[in-house]
């Protein structure tokens, strides 16, 4: 009689599947997609899951000035971030990090967790962060998947009056970074509502939240009293801050919108996970132009000059000309993975971080002798 | 010869299939035919029932589960008959493999019962080796839907179909009888011992002698084990499709076999046997020469075969 009889055998042959999936494929696995996050001439950036760096820039690269957690000091090894979604929060001599594990960390200007000298962490979170904190003044606020909304100190990570400490519940789980303007803070939820509260009561402050009929994952202020609501189901809203209200009909993408736009002259530029990127007026709603890059578009553009720049999930980034829409010149980026973290602007370039954890720049400058738009890397990591 | 006519079509049939998929595979690449002809569908069709079992996910797995299983029920029906078929003939293997020394001949030997009995001693593995990849897709399709991170939501959004009704269901409820159906729960990793035990004490195999008897027992715990081990790294929702197909598993077992302990008989009754044909006199190469002719029937009794192979051996050795 064999050890395995052949009722028995396609169970085993899952579970071993499962298993090497689990631990190789990796496709679940959260990694993170923080932009890079400049001061003058530094960069910080998430390299690998919760490896964060800072870089001082210089024309050869970048010289390596402190990476966190650095695992030769007892007291960083045992913070587990897992992976980071949003960017670090900038507040006075702090450095603030919220992972996804929930674990919320604040480290000296010097990337170091002392404790006693304005170092803090707290784990008392329920859920997992995804859509990365947002500051206002001495507070700051985040949702988690477990559908709760935190505002709590910047000085230790302490709760703050008028929101209870293991946060205040909404009906659906909270993937978008939230949004505070004029002292009010906005939160979409991905049951396709969004919030408007009182940062300093925490007093709703619309009659009933704004049903967006789509998961929003992504939400941004956009002036003139306007919020940029992009949903999972394909459509985007712009929301009257004031009212709680649309203003006009949604524009209908192709795919999920899953990104924040770019501005310039009424116009905004964004694109979705059918791989279009479009020119959209905001005072009419109507699409200028639309661009296809033929991957996924998760990450948000940057505008350099007439040219806007767009880097999608296939790894490549595209010259697109702001006026019409017809692609200057598309590069590949090989060894930097997908474009997920949003693309920031500095100094004429733009600046592109893969999920590889390299980071390049590019320009829509004619550099080359072949006449074409380049893209520069700045291998940051493996630098001294 | 009336009976491998059709068996011949099926084969060609199967012979058809396979080449088309080569071709398919050749052209589109095994992961993408992959992808599309299987984990595609089975991903929208967990959104749909998701959305129609009024949002909840575990709902739609159980149902998912149960739906996938009774559609491949024909190929574990197969399976199982052939399973059976081939314990009944245990005991005139085992009979074979005493008398006969050489290994051709015992080979042989074997075969023409195999072919007497209207048995393909590879016949469960066909059915089992094309239910395979349904059940590979079937654990990848669950995982991805679960979207555990966002990156796995991020994946997800490639999977799914441009129909707005699918396209809006995203993100799922994780949430199942206060299960994170994302994360591992004790609850369900006890289920899984639960229901893998259930499904090896349903399973009728011929325990011929003390050691297989052995084994079969230790086999009995060490499988729930094995699996529970294993689902302490798993999402729940991957052990409650799990839980459900052993469950259903159970079902079928009971349906093809019988539960002799509580006196329940099978309620699917075993396949047509062929016309009998008419054994060769089987010679041993040491020279030890009997001349019989076995019934059919003797080889494809299930329920006591053991038992009187035994008695009519005793007979003809008198």
């Amino acid at each position: 009689m064999p050890l395995v009889t052949r009722r028995k055998l396609p169970f085993l042959l899952i579970a071993v599947v499962a298993i090497l999936s689990s631990a190789c494929v990796g496709f679940s696995e959260p990694r993170g997609w923080a932009e890079p996050v400049f001061d003058g001439e530094t960069v910080y950036v998430f390299l690998d899951r919760e490896e964060f760096v800072a870089v001082a820039l210089d024309e050869f690269g970048g010289q390596w000035m402190w990476t966190f957690p650095d695992e030769d000091i007892d007291a960083e090894d045992d913070i587990q971030l897992e992976a980071v979604y949003g960017p670090p929060l900038f507040a006075g001599d702090r450095v603030i990090l919220a992972g996804f594990s929930g674990e919320i960390v604040a480290l000296t200007a010097a990337g170091r967790y002392v404790p006693g000298q304005g170092s803090w962490q707290r784990d008392d979170v329920n859920g997992n962060i995804v859509g990365g904190a947002v500051l206002a003044g001495d507070v700051f606020a985040f949702g988690t998947t477990e559908a709760r909304l935190y505002v709590r100190r910047v000085e230790d990570g302490g709760t703050v009056a008028g929101w209870p400490s293991d946060g205040r519940r909404l009906d659906g789980e909270i993937w978008s970074q939230p949004v505070v303007a004029g002292g009010i803070l906005y939160v979409g939820t991905m049951d396709g509502n969004l919030y408007a509260f009182d940062l300093a009561t925490g007093a709703e402050i619309w009659p009933e939240p704004f049903d967006a009929g789509g998961a929003i994952a992504s939400l941004t202020f956009i002036g003139d009293g306007v919020l940029f609501v992009p949903t999972l189901g394909s459509e985007v809203w712009l929301v009257d801050t004031e009212t709680g209200q649309a203003r006009g009909r949604p524009f209908d993408a192709e795919g999920w919108v899953w990104t924040r736009p770019v501005l310039r002259d009424g116009i905004a530029y964004f694109g979705d996970f059918e791989g279009f990127v479009y020119a959209v007026e905001l005072a009419t709603g109507r699409s200028r132009w639309t661009y296809d890059t033929e991957s996924k578009v998760k990450a948000q553009g940057v505008i350099v000059g007439e040219t806007l720049i767009v880097g999608d999930e296939g790894g490549t980034v595209h010259f697109v000309d702001l006026a019409t829409g017809r692609g200057a010149n598309t590069v590949k980026l090989d060894g930097a993975g997908k474009i997920r973290a949003d693309l920031v602007e500095k100094d004429g370039f733009a600046w592109i971080l893969g999920t590889e954890g390299r980071l390049y720049r590019a320009t829509p400058v004619n550099r080359s002798d072949q006449g074409q738009l380049t893209v520069v890397e700045r291998e940051v990591r493996g630098l001294p | 010869m009336i009976r491998a006519v059709p068996q011949r079509a099926g084969l060609g049939l199967v012979l058809v299939g396979l080449v088309a998929l080569v071709f398919v595979i050749a052209t589109y690449g095994f992961t993408r035919t992959f992808t599309v002809g299987l984990l595609d569908p089975m991903i929208n069709l967990l959104v749909v029932l998701n959305e129609a079992l009024w949002g909840s996910f575990g709902l739609a797995v159980i149902a998912f589960t149960i739906i996938v299983r009774f559609v491949t029920f024909p190929l574990t029906l197969r399976q199982l008959q052939q399973t059976r078929a081939m314990q009944a003939l245990q005991p005139l293997v085992q009979d074979i493999q005493k008398r006969f020394t050489d290994p051709k001949r015992r080979q042989e030997e074997m075969m023409k019962a195999y072919r007497q009995a209207g048995v393909n001693p590879l016949g469960c593995l066909g059915p089992l080796v094309l239910q395979f990849p349904v059940l590979i897709a079937l654990f990848y399709a669950i995982r991805q839907t679960l979207a555990i991170s966002p990156e796995a939501l991020d994946n997800l959004s490639g999977h799914l179909y441009s129909w707005s009704y699918i396209q809006r269901a995203i993100p799922l409820e994780e949430s199942f009888l206060g299960m994170n159906l994302a994360e591992p729960n004790y609850f369900i990793v006890a289920l899984v011992g639960i229901s893998t035990w259930a499904q090896s004490k349903t399973t009728v195999t011929v325990a011929t002698d003390d050691r297989a008897r052995t084994q079969q027992q230790m086999m009995q715990w060490m499988l729930p084990i094995m699996f529970m081990f294993f689902s302490f790294s798993f999402p729940s929702g991957v052990s409650l499709y799990w839980v459900v197909t052993s469950f259903v598993s159970v079902g079928f077992n009971v349906v093809t076999y019988g539960f002799p302990a509580l006196n329940v008989p099978p309620l699917v009754a075993p396949p047509k046997p062929p016309a009998p044909v008419e054994a060769a006199a089987p010679v041993s190469s040491e020279g030890e020469s009997r001349t019989r002719s076995r019934p059919s029937r003797e080889l494809r009794s299930s329920a006591h075969g053991t038992r009187r192979s035994k008695r009519k051996n005793r007979r003809r050795r008198a």
